[in-house]
């Protein structure tokens, strides 16, 4: 094993077990290459000294500072919801009015029950004539 | 009575906020360890913190357990602070060549050996950061930080491989090893 096997080993040491075989290859290589200890204790060095060791923190208030934009996000989409459905109330009482003001127009007389459309628009009285048509007579010229 | 994890996820899930902010209290280290090593103690990585956790609550519904509420947040950490890298070289071209918006600015003498590590690190590239980060800076498991970042363990040890021996030259003389 040369000396750039033997650091890819070391490195790989570092990160996940090796096996036995591999244990004993890396000692062979220590002892037969020259300064290879010392660079493998740089690696470890490296690794030692980059892990974080103290507490990181966001600062104080981090966890009210995010309900805060919890609840606010949530207000944001209700008036998103209440924007977006202004424009079908605009609509809806507009047409509402405009049903209104044909029922006031058009009605006979005006109350409640005409103004809101609530009168049956026609009606047959029991003293109208009613025409009478025989289906099984045939259609004449006369 | 310590509730666990989970416990805390189903009363969120119920609109409980005091069970979502005692969730927040109990992962915020984890998050800002993250974070912070990705993007340093910068004004923007607390907004991307809090980002983490917003992006939680909003997706509570879809968290079915599968995996640790830990593991979510630190891989929503990872993919926010990769995005917020991504913004910053955006604004950065804006004003400067393409070569020099890829450089991060270099600590001077005054800067200690944190802020070299984080000049280096942030010089290897997106996706040896990740791995560089959860394993080397955080102390994740190699296991752990495959899981996290969902890509092959195999895929973790090549990158960290290439990552350790970089860092190596790139360190050695302000590491003083």
């Amino acid at each position: 094993m040369n000396a750039t096997e033997a650091e890819n080993l070391f490195i790989r040491s570092l990160d996940e077990d090796i096996s036995e075989a591999e244990r004993q290859q890396l000692s062979e290589a220590l002892r037969s290459h020259d300064g290879l200890a010392q660079q493998l204790e740089k690696h470890r060095t490296l690794r030692e000294r980059m892990v974080r060791k103290d507490n990181a923190s966001f600062g104080p208030y981090f966890a009210q500072k995010v309900i805060n934009r919890i609840q606010s996000l949530r207000t944001e989409i209700d008036d998103q919801i209440v924007f977006f459905f202004r424009k079908y109330q605009l609509a809806a009482i507009g047409i509402f009015v405009a049903l209104l003001a044909i029922n006031i127009l058009f009605a006979e007389q005006v109350d409640v029950a005409s103004v809101l459309g609530l009168q049956e628009a026609s009606t047959v009285s029991a003293d109208e004539d009613v025409l009478s048509f025989d289906f099984l007579q045939p259609l004449t010229n006369e | 009575m310590v509730q666990t994890d989970e416990e805390l996820v189903e009363r969120s899930k119920q609109g409980d906020a005091q069970a979502f902010k005692e969730l927040v209290v109990r992962h915020e280290g984890k998050v800002a360890g993250v974070v912070h090593s990705m993007l340093g103690a910068t004004p923007e990585a607390e907004d991307v913190g809090q980002d983490v956790f917003i992006r939680f609550y909003q997706a509570l519904d879809k968290f079915k357990g599968e995996s640790a509420v830990s593991t979510y947040l630190i891989r929503i950490a990872i993919n926010l602070s990769l995005n917020e890298i991504k913004r910053r070289k955006r604004r950065f071209s804006l004003f400067a060549k393409e070569e020099e918006a890829s450089e991060v600015k270099a600590p001077d003498e005054t800067s200690d050996l944190r802020d070299w590590v984080m000049h280096e690190v942030n010089r290897l590239g997106p996706e040896f950061q990740s791995v560089v980060t959860l394993r080397m800076l955080e102390g994740y498991s190699t296991e752990e930080t495959a899981t996290i970042l969902g890509v092959p363990m195999g895929t973790v040890l090549s990158r960290l491989s290439r990552a350790q021996k970089k860092l190596k030259i790139e360190l050695s003389k302000h590491l003083e090893i």
